[in-house]
């Protein structure tokens, strides 16, 4: 079957094939000749399939092997030696006439095709003839008696059905190996063909067994019988064979080539568009001549040609729609990023006049958004700050913003209140809004030398404030309606006055919904606790603060809502201040210092505490020492109140100062507490006896011996009508 | 501060966040009143109570001496500076601390 082994004629295949042929010529010979013998010279011989097949597949090797096998079993046989020389040149004819041919036609060893199997038929009948004929010459050239042409036409017989039964299925066996070798099997054609000659096969061997099963007689009936019996064979298994291949002709052009061809033609469809580009050219190429086929191969190879039509236009479409989203997610980005430029953002500047400090950010979500704030300068002493919220998100929220930060702030500048801005602001923005956009608004103007607030509040989130010192809180101020919602809407304003020190803190609902991945919100009662809980001093810092405690919140989860706020610190109207709890004068020998004024209350102890806490955290005091102190700031605290202004009010004054230690020693802290009231020592109480059980103990004392014991130092002294207790411990 | 209270038959389980300090304390003076009833066997958990000042301990020693009539009281979860405090002022002793 390999045309290069010719070229290299002897190698180790070659010789390996050559013994084998040959022994197993000659194995299967000998006991036919012996047991099987019909004739002087021939007898049923199986092994005559041998040679045409084994030289179709091994080409020479397999030639010579058979013919001297057969040499051997001549000459063991007792034949002359002429019938023996002859005998192995008509075997060498014999195998090797086949695969000449064959070779001459071209294509490979194969019965896939009708035309292929009738290919082997005929050479087969062809090869079995001249054999036939040589081998009765040299018969008769030896003197033999037997009736010429009885055994010319017995050897043709017996080379023609043996040839047609072992050998094809010997060829099949070796096709089958070498397609398994390669990975493949038998197409659908082959698989059909054998079915028929399987099929054939059986009914020859149906045959011969009643035939030879009613066999009796002698010798010289014998060749007559045996020829009879195997024309029979013959004929059936040649009617058999050509009525199928008219069969598998049939097949061949309707159901089977096409199959395999729109299988092909499928599979390289899909390894082509694995690798790139589908070619839908390729298939209409190769299916498309299969359509005129009859039945289901025709519908086969019609719906492939449609599909790779109509997924190459969906390829198409889907690829335009791609490139135009892309294009608007562009345009977007750079709308969003117009509308975040819009806002300002020169704090610095801004923050110059020092009367007051601002600072403001926003966060989008993934799409242009409608919040906005705004601040500007309406005359010399006078200033706007502004927070917004538009309903929904998206382009349309992002234009209805442009328009309400516009409206608003060339309102202001015309000197109108927040109530009159808020009412022709909204008027102004009814008209023409057929989409029923609406935005919710909290505007300020703040009077920088009195220290006047006038806002309005639009249906906004409540804005949160932080005065003297108090903390922050929710500010509840009266709720107008939303603008934009309603024509003729009446907008009032309110009034309060802030103090130097009070922050003003407004936000967008962004902030209190933001979730996080259980659903949860942060809610305005974190808001008050992150703002309450930085120790920030700047409005920049308070909003990193509350930023960052908002994303330890969220976490992983998505936004979706913008986030937008807004902190204001009044500072008053000169810049530097007295009062306030960032700007006394240090002491000497301090290193940092910070003072404390407020009411003798006890409402007040939280933002004593809080003031404590910021001071402590700047001045790296551990833990511990933090305990320590605010336990016996605490006592002390509440002994003020308790007893230093029975009647009235009246201040305390607390200031904190750092202090190296002295030599090698560790830093400390001292804070003094200063108050008006009467003159009263709360060292001077008894120590509790802590030793009695819990029947015989009373609360009374408990406070002092905690100061005296948690802290390092404390000392007390009535000085120029001032109650000062002092006290120190070490920061670490 | 965050009290968080849990019942069971004759035992009563609270639990304080946060700090014990002149404001909050008079809040778990008012829960006391309210949930001790015939309370047997009171346990405060004090795990994630970072501070204790005077005020506090006026609570705890009213509720101590409330408890000894009536059952037991303990006291767990202790950190290291509350604990302290109890040293200072000798409330080791009159408190079960675990």
């Amino acid at each position: 079957m390999d045309e290069s082994e010719n070229k290299a004629f002897i190698t180790g295949r070659s010789i390996a094939v050559f013994l084998i042929t040959g022994l197993l010529f000659f194995a299967v010979t000998m006991p036919f000749r012996h047991f099987f013998h019909v004739v002087s010279m021939t007898e049923l011989r199986p092994a005559s399939a041998f040679n045409p097949v084994l030289g179709l597949i091994f080409n020479w090797p397999a030639v010579l092997g058979c013919a001297f096998g057969n040499l051997v079993a001549d000459i063991m046989s007792g034949y002359d030696t002429v019938s023996c020389i002859l005998g192995f040149l008509v075997q060498v004819v014999y195998g090797s006439v086949p695969f000449l041919i064959w070779r001459r036609f071209g294509g490979d060893v194969r019965l896939n095709t009708a035309a292929n199997v009738w290919r082997y038929m005929w050479i087969v009948s062809v090869d079995s003839a001249v054999t036939a004929l040589l081998v009765s010459a040299v018969m008769h050239t030896a003197g033999n008696d037997a009736d010429y042409l009885m055994t010319a036409s017995m050897i043709f017989l017996n080379n023609f059905v043996f040839s047609m039964t072992i050998g094809i299925f010997i060829v099949l066996a070796f096709i089958r190996k070498t397609l398994s070798r390669k990975g493949e099997t038998f197409s659908l054609n082959e698989r059909l063909i054998l079915i028929f000659l399987i099929m054939a096969v059986f009914s020859a061997v149906m045959m011969a067994w009643t035939a030879f099963g009613d066999y009796s007689g002698d010798d010289t009936e014998r060749l007559y019988f045996v020829d009879r019996v195997y024309a029979h064979i013959a004929i059936d298994i040649l009617l058999f064979c050509l009525i199928s291949l008219f069969f598998v002709r049939y097949a061949e052009r309707n159901i089977t080539i096409p199959m395999e061809k729109l299988a092909e033609a499928a599979e390289d469809y899909i390894s082509a568009g694995r690798s790139g580009e589908p070619d839908y050219k390729m298939v209409i190429e190769r299916c498309g001549r299969y359509i005129g086929s009859y039945g289901e191969a025709g519908k086969l190879a019609e719906v492939f040609c449609d599909m790779s039509v109509n997924l190459e236009k969906y390829i198409d479409n889907l690829t335009k729609a791609t490139a135009e989203k892309e294009r608007i997610d562009t345009e977007l980005n750079l709308a969003r990023e117009i509308q975040v430029d819009m806002l300002p953002h020169n704090f610095p500047e801004f923050s110059m006049r020092s009367a007051f400090e601002i600072y403001a950010s926003m966060d989008t979500a993934k799409e242009v958004g409608g919040d906005f704030y705004d601040f500007y300068i309406i005359d010399d002493s006078h200033i706007g700050i502004t927070i917004a919220d538009v309903a929904d998100k998206g382009v349309p929220a992002a234009l209805f913003m442009i328009m309400s930060k516009t409206y608003l702030k060339s309102r202001a500048l015309t000197g109108e209140t927040p109530g009159e801005i808020l009412t022709n602001v909204n008027n102004q923005l009814c008209e023409g809004n057929d989409k029923q956009m609406f935005v919710t608004v909290w505007m300020a103007v703040l009077d920088l030398a009195t220290g006047k607030l006038t806002a309005g509040n639009a249906g906004h989130e409540y804005p949160i404030i932080s005065k003297n010192n108090k903390g922050f809180r929710l500010y509840k101020d009266r709720h107008d309606f939303v603008l934009g919602g309603m024509e003729d809407t009446e907008y009032k304003e309110y009034e309060m006055i802030l103090s130097p020190g009070d922050v003003v803190f407004v936000y967008t609902d962004g902030v209190t919904e933001a979730t996080d991945g259980k659903g949860e919100m942060y809610g305005t009662e974190r808001l008050l606790q992150a703002l309450n809980g930085s120790c920030a001093e700047a409005p920049e810092k308070i909003i990193t603060d509350v930023r960052d405690d908002i994303s330890r919140f969220v976490g992983e989860a998505v936004r979706y809502d913008d986030m937008t706020m807004l902190a204001m610190i009044y500072k008053g109207p000169g810049a530097e201040s007295t009062i306030g709890h960032r700007e006394a004068e240090p002491p000497p020998k301090a290193i940092e210092a910070g003072t404390l004024i407020l009411e003798a209350t006890m409402e007040n102890w939280d933002a004593v505490m809080r003031f404590l806490e910021c001071e402590l955290q700047k001045a790296g005091c551990s833990a511990r020492g933090k305990t320590s102190i605010e336990i016996a700031a605490e006592e002390i605290y509440t002994n003020i109140v308790k007893y230093a202004y029975p009647d009235d009010a009246g201040t305390v004054t607390i200031s904190l100062s750092l202090h190296e230690g002295t030599g090698d020693g560790p830093g400390y802290v001292r804070i003094v507490f200063t108050d008006e009231g009467i003159p009263y020592d709360p060292l001077s109480r008894e120590a509790p006896d802590i030793t009695l059980p819990a029947e015989e103990r009373t609360s009374g004392g408990l406070g002092i011996h905690m100061i005296r014991n948690m802290v390092d130092r404390v000392h007390y002294e009535y000085i120029d009508g001032h109650n000062v207790l002092t006290m120190e411990n070490k920061t670490l | 501060m965050e009290i968080h209270k849990e019942q069971s038959g004759n035992e009563l389980v609270i639990k304080v966040e946060g700090r014990l300090d002149t404001l909050s304390a008079p809040g778990l003076e008012a829960e006391l009143k309210r949930s001790l009833g015939e309370t047997e066997n009171l346990i405060f958990d004090f795990g994630s109570l970072e501070y204790i000042s005077s005020a506090g301990l006026r609570v705890m020693l009213a509720a101590q001496k409330a408890m000894n009539k009536q059952g037991k009281m303990i006291v767990k979860n202790v950190n290291e500076s509350v604990h302290e405090i109890f040293e200072i002022t000798g409330f080791v002793d009159i408190l079960t601390i675990e």
